[in-house]
């Protein structure tokens, strides 16, 4: 029995430790991007930002027209960019901020 | 007649019941020309369509049934333009007193361009205004699922929405030709669609699909046929539809039903005046 939780607890902070890494080495944009007003409207900006090398995570919010992307830190995100990517899926890109930690949950679909 | 307005209704509801059982669907029902598509996608719709239409001229008794599958497929490609294709394949009965007549297959394939003139986004909201023109090629048999012409179309499409709501309004104009002797009459359509979302309390687009009710109205008149030359008294004239209508929203799919309501039925003559319209449609994006 005690063998068990020991095993138990040892798996539960290698996750633990694997998963902080995980978050850690990682960094966040916030894109403010308009004119996006449906679900379809954000499958096909996540689809675009999900082909950029080294963008991990990609997640929507409609009503903050806010897209959340975690990268690996040396993904190129600039301005330009992100303003020719959104324009040619018809939607208008604003602005970014960027956070040293990525707190999105939506895995990148392989 | 009873027992074939019954059979009306239990179509109705059985496509009613299929859509519902896989949760139902949010862009205008009835047309395709503000089908959104972005940039080297693919959109596909697909719609099982039942029209039933039935009168009774000096005790004749006309009854028409139709059931139409129509794909539509839009592919992006650039911001602006986009090209759409759709492919009906119809069976028509028509009961005319004691006399049957049937036929089905391959109607007209239609394929027009959109190209948008106009965007001002903001946040969570959008307008834009796009012109469109096309074609409808005679792929049909001629006299059966096709009067054989090429006829041409086109118009604007206005688009304005937010993550709550949806308008869709259109003007569209098409120039029928003519084949052999016989000439359908051009036709002036005006389609308006508000989608209003009514699950809008649960905004996490990434785990909640999107609720809209609906509601289309469409005016369309039709000019007189033409046979040698001679316009057919008993056809063309006006007619006007409500379409209350669901849709369902995801990330990569929509399902949507409606039921076309004539509201106003003119036309001229002995024409046989529209009936009840049932949709029931998916759509897929690439």
């Amino acid at each position: 029995m005690r063998k068990i939780l020991l095993i138990s607890a040892g798996i539960i902070l290698l996750a633990s430790n694997a998963l902080a890494k995980d978050g850690q080495d990682q960094v966040q944009y916030d894109l403010r991007v308009d004119g996006m007003t449906c679900p379809f409207c954000a499958a096909t900006s996540e689809k675009a930002l999900k082909k950029i090398d080294g963008v991990s995570k990609v997640s929507t919010n409609l009503e903050t027209a806010t897209i959340s992307v975690c990268t690996d830190g040396k993904t190129d995100m600039a301005d330009e960019k992100l303003t020719k990517l959104f324009k040619k899926k018809g939607f208008t890109y604003v602005s970014k901020t960027k956070q040293e930690t990525c707190s999105v949950s939506d895995e990148k679909k392989k | 007649m009873v027992d074939k307005n019954v059979k009306h209704l239990l179509g109705a509801g059985l496509l009613f019941a299929v859509l519902m059982g896989n949760i139902a669907v949010a862009a205008p029902i009835t047309f395709n020309t503000a089908l959104p598509v972005s940039d080297e996608e693919i959109i596909i719709r697909q719609q099982i369509i039942y029209s039933g239409a039935s009168d009774n001229i000096l005790g004749v008794s006309r009854d028409l049934d139709i059931w139409k599958s129509v794909t539509a497929l839009g592919y992006g490609i650039n911001e602006n333009l986009a090209i759409f294709t759709v492919v009906p394949i119809i069976n028509r009965n028509m009961k005319t007193g004691n006399l049957s007549t049937n036929a089905s297959g391959l109607a007209d394939i239609k394929t027009f361009i959109r190209y948008q003139i106009y965007q001002n986004d903001g946040p969570g909201k959008t307008t834009r205004m796009a012109g469109f023109g096309g074609v409808n090629i005679p792929t049909g048999k001629t006299g059966e699922t096709s009067d054989g012409s090429t006829d041409f179309f086109g118009g604007i499409i206005l688009t304005r929405a937010s993550t709550n709501w949806n308008f869709d309004g259109q003007i569209k104009y098409t120039a029928n030709g003519q084949k052999n002797a016989f000439k359908r009459g051009n036709e002036s359509a005006f389609d308006a669609s508000l989608q209003y979302r009514v699950n809008n309390r649960n905004n996490n687009v990434n785990t909640n699909g999107y609720l809209f009710t609906v509601l289309e109205a469409s005016l369309v008149y039709t000019d007189r046929n033409e046979i040698a030359n001679l316009a057919d008294v008993n056809s063309g004239g006006t007619a006007a539809f409500l379409t209350p209508g669901l849709q369902y929203a995801t990330k990569r799919w929509i399902a949507e039903t409606a039921i076309k309501i004539p509201v106003v039925k003119q036309l001229n003559g002995t024409a046989l005046q529209p009936g009840v319209t049932v949709i029931a449609s998916m759509r897929f994006n690439f």
